[in-house]
């Protein structure tokens, strides 16, 4: 009775866990930014940025840390956690999403396509719809995933003191790549 | 019995937070709160308003920093506040690394040159190796050449030297709090003086009141002082940040700005007046 009780819980949990194997994961994905201005051009780079892809249900997520962005020059870096994307309070971004008409792609043979993916972007504390078409690549039991979208720095609420206005771009350009494995 | 049924619960419980992935974000989510990071920005600049913070420029930062301190207040209408006098120190600093600092300077004020070298030894932190506090030494060294007619002094006699330990904690966003234990060494003394070394501990903070503007306040308590007349240094101000500036207004009963002056040889009394206006603007510049 007791092994039997134990015996079907275990097997409960491994189902759960065989569910979890739809999951593919990236944990050293990379985002990056580039926001061209007059004055000066600042792009920083994220290499630490957590990806998971379902591909039972065809949805996806993507969190990562603020501080984990790293740029050219360290004053940058302290502005961007201080100033503007207050990374104390609000340590990370996250996206989550669905892949549209995800039942018509296939995913399991080899070949690179484009699909739309829709979903809420959130950064500093606010949430947005994103819409962005991502190049997935498929080969063996290895998934690439790659997009680029712009973003408006002012809809996320990150004001930007007029001093600076010419140093910092209103819309920048965020890239995205993910080597997803199972 | 109740034990298996005690580990089944457990294991039934932590197979749903595995179903729980379903949520895909949770997990993820769940997976990076342990991830460690450094604690930035306990303060806006190297400077908390007269001594030094636990702060240093990263690696191939260079700071350029000028500070002026005007005459004292209580000169009134007919000193303009003091702003008829100033004295000031002409800075530049170097980050070798992401933790070892140094710097040379030049003070109007007895015509005196000073060099510092500050590392950090430890570095705030939260995540899963996470550190509550941040610790800085600086060694700071000071050589006095105003001439004096009626000694002649050796080299070594004009030299003082500062050790300090800062230890920091940025509690919220907003607020930092400093502790300052430090001694001063000189090699020679005045007939006046009592003793060639100076022990004291210092304390300050700083409390942002919006992302760019600060208010900031030091205080430098000596158990051993250089002479009978010395007074322990007060420190009032205020931080603005913009862009690559960073402007420190303030008012204290110090007129040095390096450590073994306004913390050991500061003369003037907060309370009766005698109090300078002064201001650090830093300007920092990626040279590396």
């Amino acid at each position: 009775m007791k092994i039997r009780l134990l015996i079907l819980t275990i097997a409960i949990c491994t189902m759960g866990q065989s569910m979890a194997q739809n999951t593919m994961l990236d944990r050293n994905g990379t985002a990056s930014f580039f926001s061209e201005a007059p004055m000066e051009d600042i792009e920083a780079i994220n290499e630490k940025v957590l990806g998971a892809i379902d591909l039972k249900k065809g949805t996806l997520a993507v969190s990562m840390l603020m501080k984990g962005f790293h740029f050219e020059r360290s004053l940058m870096e302290e502005h961007f956690n201080e100033n503007y994307l207050e990374s104390d309070k609000f340590p990370k971004a996250t996206f989550t999403g669905t892949i549209r008409d995800f039942s018509k792609l296939n995913f399991l043979k080899n070949g690179s396509f484009e699909a739309e993916v829709e979903g809420e972007l959130e950064i500093h504390g606010v949430k947005k719809p994103l819409k962005t078409k991502v190049k997935f690549d498929v080969s063996d039991s290895k998934l690439k995933a790659a997009t680029v979208f712009k973003i408006e720095i002012e809809k996320f609420d990150i004001e930007v003191p007029t001093l600076v206005i010419k140093n910092i771009a209103e819309i920048v350009e965020v890239k995205a790549l993910f080597n997803f494995s199972i | 019995m109740i034990k298996i049924i005690f580990i089944s619960a457990v294991l039934l419980l932590s197979s749903i937070s595995l179903y729980a992935q379903d949520d895909l974000l949770a997990g993820l989510e769940a997976e990076q709160s342990n991830e460690t990071t450094l604690v930035d920005a306990t303060f806006k600049g190297t400077r908390l308003i007269n001594g030094h913070t636990i702060e240093t420029r990263k690696k191939g930062v260079m700071d350029f920093i000028i500070a002026h301190r005007f005459g004292t207040v209580d000169g009134g209408t007919y000193e303009l506040f003091g702003l008829d006098n100033a004295t000031m120190r002409l800075g530049f600093e170097y980050g070798m690394t992401d933790r070892l600092y140094i710097g040379l300077g030049r003070s109007s004020f007895e015509k005196t040159y000073d060099g510092f070298i500050k590392y950090r030894l430890i570095r705030q932190s939260k995540g899963s190796e996470s550190m509550p506090f941040s610790a800085t030494w600086l060694s700071t060294i000071a050589i006095k050449t105003l001439k004096d007619p009626e000694l002649e002094l050796e080299f070594a006699d004009k030299v003082a030297n500062s050790h300090q330990l800062l230890l920091a904690s940025k509690l919220t966003s907003a607020i930092s709090i400093q502790l300052m234990p430090t001694w001063v060494h000189r090699n020679f003394i005045g007939e006046e003086d009592l003793n060639n070394d100076v022990f004291a501990l210092g304390a300050g903070g700083r409390a942002k009141l919006s992302k760019r503007f600060g208010l900031s306040m030091e205080y430098y308590y000596q158990f051993q002082q250089l002479n009978e007349n010395t007074k322990n240094s007060i420190a009032i101000g205020v931080d603005i940040e913009t862009g690559g500036h960073v402007f420190q207004l303030q008012f204290t009963n110090a007129t040095s700005m390096i450590p073994k002056g306004f913390i050991s040889e500061t003369t003037n009394d907060f309370f009766e007046g005698e109090i300078h206006f002064g201001f650090n603007v830093s300007r920092t510049f990626q040279v590396r």
